[in-house]
């Protein structure tokens, strides 16, 4: 589920089979604004003697309520309306490690999208309020063919919470509209996180970047139900979940974390980012910003069990309380 | 005194109650007579009266998070406070503030000095798991955080094979014999523990074994499994897998014991746990060796059999959670400085940004194989804390510190450095690093409690003088230049005492018959504290029967 979509429950059922070489995992949610989800996936993560992994998952989504505020940067709060969102993934995801830290894969899905009006009836459907050439693919959808290639390279002592070493990855995925001729697109997905530890781990300052890179051909366009995000739990914390879509993202975080007892971690945090549209305006300017503090209650393994952000930005503060946080 | 008392309350205990009821009356007058008096003719008490015979023992068990939440919000408030308003001194003690060889302890290495070969021993170096023949895991453990089978080897011993943590080799293992070592040479009872190599062709399944991995769901297990658990372990050069085997307890396990209160079914156990000082002063032994989990899950009673006749023993197990280990992973910094559950140090903490550091943050620990985080710079031990308030802990004075602080100081540097040897690292810094923090952390203990009373101990009579010794003496500044002397005569019968004008020397003055004498022991730099030193004189042999300290 996404935030906002009010409380939701469903089960996990996770088997390993083989002797724990094959882990099948099953869940399903429903929210109660209506949207529901499942994913079904079979993991092998250690193959060929832990040298390789592999992944098939399948996945369908219906949200409901799922939020758009127009494209670009300079879109408004106030401009807010919601689509709904439903999509089936079925997706292979094999891989190597290369060494200890360092492995690469493939990717290969199949991606079905359909959108329509939104659920909420305290905000406007996106179909009434932006039309095709603001929100491409706003008024025919398509399915896909995705392939592409990742590598990624992870050092961090705790990958659940971590407080020294990083981990940087790079994605890159091509999409291929299949029905429509209309929607293929290029993405690259860049992540940098670093962790540096002081007085013996009970401070850690982490840096976080990320930046989300499309192109589409001639007469091609990035569906904006696929464009890159800002704003919510794990990017601008200070903004509304999604709160900004545009071709192109860049974002960073900086956050020092200390110790308070066992049980409780507190951190400060300072996000920025923005959407752009052309390469060329891939860099740190007019950036949108906010700064929040963080209460992290923690299991005995040291990772959080609940945290509770609060973000303050120009417009306004968010608070967010996630369940199971990573990093 | 007061072991006195507990050992009538345990004979009383043998009576039927009709036979309790008609003695009263006589009993009354009988204890009357005795009311007065100090020291009875078997003073002092070097071993507790042999234990009844007992049945119908239940097992105990405990819940792991029950117990974390009471310790945590109830303990301080029972036992911590009880321990401000209405202390009261330990209740297993012989007149000499020595606690009697009893089901919980046996007076060792600080009364008889142990050889270095017997330290090493430990509890018995004897039977490790048959190198040579197959180990039969028969169950899955359960209790504990640190993953493990229950085995049997070819001459049916059993034991329980535990694993170090996979990220941590030689931590665990090591830090569970050093501990099995150390507090045997104390005086607790502890099982045989052994570091074993073993292939893994050793390892047999036996049949319906089930397993449960953490957060799962039991199966059954199976050689897959025990591959799957081997192969996040580290495989050594000759093909053999290092792990910890613990020999299980003899008798019958009937689980562990509470820190607090007695157990209802064992008509032996009388003396309140929290009463205990073999347990208030294991808070200072505790602190020496960073021995931070002492929940109950960490103790084991069990049913045994000596001389036709069945009793509890009660050990201390399972030490993985020592030194700078944490069980399943080393341990983390701030562990023996503050309890799991602090909130005024939170609340600080919070408020200045974690601009306050601690000084246990600034410590520099070495990357060693199977240290972990131990270091004796940032040890305090009055400062020193387990990660649950441990009810016996709280309850504990100075008395309880210093006969502990005693057992502590009895180390010398070779004996400590010979049990760590005991621990197998493989690198020859690690144990180095270990003994060194072990051997300062025995420093820093003997300064902070010796510092609070005269230490002057293993008090005798010989040759018609009286001797001590200083135990304060080479463990740092502040040992007090001169002892004055002054000799009263002692009224057993009254507790009462007279000077005796002109007696300031050691030497034992003019007695004629038997009779009690008390030497007051002062120093004029520690004008507070004092050591009361009584003798007894039986015909031509006087004795130190009771000695009573302030501070």
């Amino acid at each position: 589920m996404v935030p906002g979509s009010g409380f939701a429950i469903g089960p996990t059922f996770t088997k390993p089979l083989g002797d724990g070489k094959f882990i099948l995992q099953v869940d399903a949610r429903a929210a109660v604004n209506q949207s529901y989800g499942g994913r079904l996936e079979l993991s092998m993560p250690r193959l060929f003697s832990d040298r390789a992994f592999a992944n098939v998952s399948l996945q369908h989504r219906n949200i409901s309520e799922m939020p758009y505020y127009g494209p670009g940067p300079d879109s408004s709060k106030t401009g807010r309306s919601n689509y709904r969102l439903e999509d089936t993934n079925a997706e292979f995801r094999p891989g190597v490690r290369v060494f200890q830290g360092l492995s690469a894969g493939l990717i290969g899905s199949y991606l079905a999208v359909n959108t329509g009006p939104g659920h909420a009836t305290r905000y406007i459907s996106a179909d009434e309020q932006y039309g095709p050439l603001a929100a491409p693919g706003i008024d025919q959808q398509t399915n896909f063919w995705r392939g592409g290639g990742f590598v990624e390279y992870d050092w961090r002592d705790r990958p659940a919470y971590s407080t020294s070493g990083g981990k940087y990855s790079a994605q890159y995925v091509r999409y291929l509209d299949r029905d429509l001729g209309a929607y293929s697109f290029l993405r690259l997905d860049l992540d940098a996180s670093q962790y540096i530890p002081l007085f013996n781990r009970t401070r850690v300052i982490g840096l976080h970047g990320s930046s989300s890179l499309t192109t589409a051909g001639d007469g091609q366009r990035v569906p904006f139900y696929l464009q890159p995000t800002l704003g919510g739990s794990n990017s601008l914390r200070g903004y509304r979940f999604n709160r900004f879509y545009g071709d192109n993202s860049v974002m960073v975080n900086g956050e020092y974390r200390w110790f308070c007892s066992p049980t409780l971690d507190m951190a400060v945090f300072v996000d920025a980012g923005k959407v752009f549209q052309r390469w060329e305006q891939w860099n740190l300017h007019n950036l949108e910003s906010n700064v929040g503090f963080s209460l992290r209650l923690k299991g005995r393994a040291g990772s959080p069990g609940l945290s509770f952000d609060t973000a303050f930005s120009h417009e306004g503060f968010q608070i967010w309380f996630r369940v199971n946080t990573t990093n | 005194m007061v072991s006195r008392k507990h050992h009538k309350l345990t004979m009383r205990r043998a009576y039927w109650l009709a036979a309790i009821a008609f003695a009263g009356v006589i009993g009354q007058l009988g204890f009357a007579q005795d009311h007065g008096r100090k020291f009875y003719p078997d003073d002092p008490l070097w071993r507790e009266p042999a234990p009844r015979p007992v049945s119908g023992i239940t097992t105990r068990t405990v819940d792991h998070i029950y117990d974390f939440l009471y310790g945590s919000y109830v303990t301080p408030r029972l036992e911590g406070k009880a321990a401000k308003r209405a202390p009261q001194r330990a209740l297993d003690v012989n007149t000499l503030g020595e606690v009697p060889d009893s089901a919980w302890y046996t007076n060792r290495h600080s009364v008889r000095r142990m050889s270095i070969e017997e330290l090493q021993r430990g509890p018995g170096n004897t039977t490790p798991p048959d190198p040579n023949g197959p180990w039969r895991i028969t169950s899955a453990k359960r209790d504990g955080i640190t993953p493990g089978f229950v085995i049997e080897d070819a001459q049916h011993n059993r034991y329980v094979l535990k694993f170090d943590p996979p990220r941590h080799p030689e931590l665990c293992s090591a830090a569970d014999v050093i501990g099995s070592k150390l507090f045997h040479a104390l005086g607790y009872n502890t099982p045989e523990n052994y570091v074993v190599h073993f292939r893994r062709e050793q390892l047999e399944v036996a049949e319906g074994v089930m397993h449960r991995p953490p957060n799962g769901k039991k199966t059954p297990l199976t050689g897959r499994l025990v591959d799957e658990l081997l192969r996040a372990q580290p495989k050594l050069a000759d093909g053999t897998y290092r792990a910890l085997a613990s020999r299980w307890l003899d008798g019958k396990v009937v689980g562990p014991f509470d820190y607090r209160d007695t157990r209802s079914d064992d008509p032996n156990d009388t003396v309140p746990h929290q009463h205990r000082r073999v347990l208030r002063g294991l808070a200072v032994i505790a602190a020496w060796v960073n021995h931070h989990d002492t929940s109950q899950i960490n103790t084991m009673d069990t049913l045994v059999t000596e001389n036709g006749s069945q009793y509890i023993k009660h050990h201390l197990i399972d030490f993985g959670s020592i030194l700078g280990s944490r069980g399943d992973r080393q341990k983390e910094p701030w562990i023996g400085h503050q309890y799991s559950v602090m909130h005024k140090e939170t609340a600080m903490r919070a408020m200045t940004l974690g601009l306050y550091v601690s000084r246990w943050e600034r410590s520099d620990y070495p990357r060693l194989k199977g240290v972990g985080l131990l270091d004796a710079w940032s040890f305090d031990p009055l400062q020193w804390n387990p990660e649950v308030p441990n009810p016996a802990f709280l309850m504990m004075d100075n008395a309880d510190a210093f006969w502990a602080a005693k057992q502590v100081a009895a180390f010398t540097d070779d004996e400590i450095r010979a049990i760590v040897e005991t621990g197998k690292l493989s690198d020859k810094r690690a144990a180095d690093w270990i003994a060194e923090c072990l051997i300062k952390r025995r420093d820093k203990v003997a300064q902070a409690w010796f510092s609070k009373v005269l230490a002057l101990d293993r008090l005798r009579v010989t040759d018609g003088g009286l001797e001590w010794v200083d135990l304060a003496a080479g463990f740092g500044p502040g040992t007090p230049s001169e002892i004055q002397v002054q000799w009263k005569v002692f009224n057993n019968d009254q507790g009462t005492s007279e000077e005796i004008p002109g007696e300031r020397s050691a030497r034992l003055p003019e007695m004629r018959g038997d009779g009690y004498w008390m030497a007051v022991l002062e120093s004029p730099q520690r004008p507070k504290q004092s050591v009361h030193v009584y003798v007894r004189k039986r015909g031509e042999a006087a004795q130190v029967v009771g000695v009573d300290r302030t501070w």
